[in-house]
């Protein structure tokens, strides 16, 4: 237990850390207005209640509810890393706040998020709290509440949720029996139907009022803190004899296991059938992402166009000012914003995966394959979430447990393919690639898309199996992970989650690409035009560098700024070409037939490849060394990565030309 | 080395495959790590509890879903050993 201290300490240094590193408090996650990240030392003005519970829970769906905020809630265990504080207003009218702490299945942390929990507990930041039991799990989750409620003398009051769904697995629960053995009261809640939550407040304003409670009021305490095996085993039993016990009292009738869950990993866990389904969903994803993503990048495209032709047609502007519209802004937010839909489609399957209760099974269906290459299955899922964006990928690398194979993962995960790289890859794609039918409807232009995601992961898991078995060496932790019962994805969430992607996607758009795009205009357009201008000087003073990769001049000049964000080349190239012809480029389809003019395919494809590997943002590499906390470390990852795309390149380049 | 000897013998957890169901009947810490261990006490795997093996992974067959009170839970079979079950059906 000695070695947990230090492990404390860098986890309360982290948050210190990020919190003073990012620019507000309103983070990746903190949508809504009024929720901040959760700091125990900050001076409490009004009553500051904990929603404390196992993981999945839905401890999160009730911050939500209770709190009117937008926190990511999905079904898999470990999707809140972070503790997010809110107000709350009571009946009374007084206010209090509410923080969302990450779950956990006991007071003794396993991983670096379940320590926040116990940290938390024990720092004297708190009035009250609220603790979630999911209902179908009531035997362990009892087990969690004795443990927690003979830690402390916190006023607490029991929300019994997900009633809804153990009722109709036939469970019958004396919630008031319950509330008499445990010393709390027990309100029944479905905190995503609303049941429920106007007794919980009130419950809990009256709760607050009261004296504390005792400590170790439903265990003697033990002699001395248990440190041995046995004596923890011995612990951990009697917590599970008084829950046994208090089952017995207060479940009027056990309802039947979740049949339904089993029968769909039936098929979803089948060696042939859940292959299929799966290869099935990412295909149909992907030609979604090409087909049916068309028809409003077509209207995006139509009325930026406008935009642009109508700035064209004003005569009273001077010339300089209509160029600086038309060419610089309209044509680098136009061209970056007409990816939206695809951006939306992508999360639409991620989102839907990870509410139904997949993303679990994938670790599952993963674990042995991610050992070949040395890691965790685990460590899937920060992999995966960086398919998203890798900033919050990197952030969830604390629900692994070594700091080995969390190195050696923030080092990989830049390799998966972020959204950002969407607009480059479609651009190039749709200049480069033919879009043939194939077979059975399936398109090319979909197929060499779902390839470069495919080539992106597979490098990805090559560098992890040689950072680990050359550099990071050691033993592979034991895997322990939560099936969650199958639930349908409700829409509201989905959507709500889709809303989230898409504020992100454009304030990215109407700041860093926006201020980057006049950037580039100006470099463009002085002191003259075209050749003549900065942009074409510091084009033509990297050219030797990118010559090999078969880049001229003016792809080095689109290639500067993307190292800030990558998905700033396709506004750069749209402002670069737009203003060295006189015709406007705004256009999508125009661009894509500028550049399959412009470019060789061995360049075309040269840059694709450049792409895939290239380390080009600002955000991740600073999230890297956040979790790294090693100058070494974040050296490596920003010159392994450029290392491999320099050469990937220069080999596409050699082979296609 | 255990025989197979009708449907009640000793075995490890980890022998078990999709379909069997069994009774916990001895914990041997002495191999595995002791956060690990004690995670498997805190969800449930304790002396006298039944479970269920419900799935494998595809191909590898390792690691496997295993039911117990009233939750799922994947584990690696080597790592699932030091359990040791008796096999009811």
């Amino acid at each position: 237990m000695e070695v947990e201290t230090p492990s404390k300490k860098t986890i309360v240094d982290t948050h210190s850390k990020s919190k003073a590193t990012n620019s507000g408090p309103a983070d990746c996650h903190a949508d809504g207005k009024k929720v901040r990240k959760f700091d125990p030392n900050a001076v409490r003005e009004r009553p500051r209640i904990a929603l404390v519970g196992t993981p999945n829970s839905g401890k999160t769906a009730l911050f939500n509810l209770l709190t009117h905020s937008n926190q990511r809630v999905a079904n898999y265990a470990g999707v809140t890393v972070d503790s997010a504080e809110s107000d709350l207003r009571l009946e009374s009218g007084t206010e209090a706040s509410l923080v969302d702490l990450p779950g956990a299945y006991s007071l003794r942390p396993y991983t670096d998020d379940e320590s926040v929990l116990a940290d938390a507990l024990q720092s004297n930041a708190f009035d009250g709290m609220i603790l979630v039991v999911d209902s179908t799990q009531s035997e362990r989750a009892i087990r969690f509440l004795i443990e927690v409620l003979d830690s402390t003398d916190l006023p607490a009051i029991v929300a019994f949720n997900m009633v809804d769904l153990a009722k109709s697995r036939g469970f019958d629960f004396d919630f008031q029996k319950l509330s008499q053995l445990l010393g709390v009261p027990v309100i029944p809640t479905v905190a995503v139907k609303r049941s429920g939550l106007s007794g919980l407040i009130k419950t809990l304003e009256e709760t607050l009022g009261n004296q504390k409670r005792k400590k170790h009021a439903l265990l003697p305490k033990a002699d001395s803190t248990p440190t041995t095996r046995q004596e923890v085993a011995a612990q951990i039993l009697s917590f599970y004899k008084l829950a046994d016990e208090y089952l017995k009292q207060f479940m009027c009738k056990p309802g039947t296991p979740d049949y339904q869950s089993q029968k769909i990993d039936k098929y979803v866990l089948h060696p042939v059938w859940g292959a299929l389904i799966l290869i099935a969903v990412l295909g149909i994803t992907f030609q979604l992402m090409f087909n049916l993503a068309q028809v409003p990048m077509d209207w995006i495209d139509v009325a930026f166009k406008w935009m642009g032709d109508s700035v064209n047609q004003m005569q009273s502007l001077p010339v300089a000012l209509k160029s600086f519209l038309a060419d610089g802004i309209i044509a680098g937010v136009g061209g970056t914003l007409v990816f939206l839909p695809q951006i939306l489609i992508l999360f639409g399957l991620i989102l839907f995966l990870e509410d139904f209760g997949f993303m679990a099974r994938a670790v599952f269906l993963l674990d042995h394959w991610m050992g070949k290459v040395g890691l965790h299955g685990r460590a899937f899922l920060p992999l995966l979430s960086s398919y998203a964006c890798a900033v919050p990928g990197i952030m969830s690398l604390r629900t692994i447990e070594s700091r080995r194979d969390r190195i050696v993962t923030a080092l990989i995960i830049p390799l998966t393919t972020c959204s950002a790289r969407i607009p480059v890859y479609t651009l190039l794609i749709s200049a480069f690639v033919p879009n043939n039918p194939v077979i059975f409807g399936v398109r090319l232009q979909g197929l060499v898309m779902l390839g470069l995601y495919l080539v992106g992961t597979l490098s990805a898991l090559a560098m992890g199996a040689v950072f680990k078995t050359f550099f990071l060496r050691g033993p592979r932790p034991p895997l322990l992970i939560e099936l969650p019962s199958y639930k349908l994805p409700s829409v509201v969430s989905v959507v709500k989650g889709l809303v989230y992607r898409g504020k992100l996607f454009i304030r990215r758009v109407g700041t860093i690409i926006l201020s980057l795009t006049v950037v580039i205009w100006v470099l463009v357009s002085y002191p003259s035009p075209g050749e003549g201008s900065y942009a074409a000087k510091l084009g033509h003073f990297i050219e030797p560098a990118i010559k090999p990769l078969g880049f001229d001049w003016k792809v080095g000049m689109a290639l500067v700024p993307t190292f800030a964000a990558r998905e700033v080349m396709v506004a750069t190239l749209a402002t670069v070409y737009a203003v060295g012809d006189d015709a406007a480029v705004s256009n999508t389809d125009k661009l894509s037939e500028m550049i399959q003019k412009e470019w060789s395919l061995a360049t075309g494809l040269s840059l694709l490849v450049f792409f895939i590997f290239a380390p080009m943002c600002i955000s991740t590499i600073a999230a890297a060394k956040r979790q790294l906390q090693s100058n070494g470390w974040t050296v490596t990852l920003v010159l392994y990565l450029f290392a491999m795309a320099y050469l990937a390149s220069f080999i596409t380049y050699r082979l296609a030309s | 080395m255990v025989l197979n000897s009708g449907p009640s013998e000793i075995c490890s957890l980890g022998s078990l495959n999709p379909g069997d169901q069994a009774e916990i009947v001895a914990l041997n810490a002495e191999h595995s790590p002791e956060d690990y261990f004690r995670r498997l006490l805190e969800i449930g795997f304790l002396v006298g509890e039944r479970l269920e093996v419900l799935n494998e992974a595809p191909v590898s067959k390792n690691p496997v879903c295993i039911k117990i009170k009233d939750a799922t839970y994947a584990l690696r079979r080597e790592e699932a050993d030091c359990i040791s079950v008796k096999r009811l059906r």
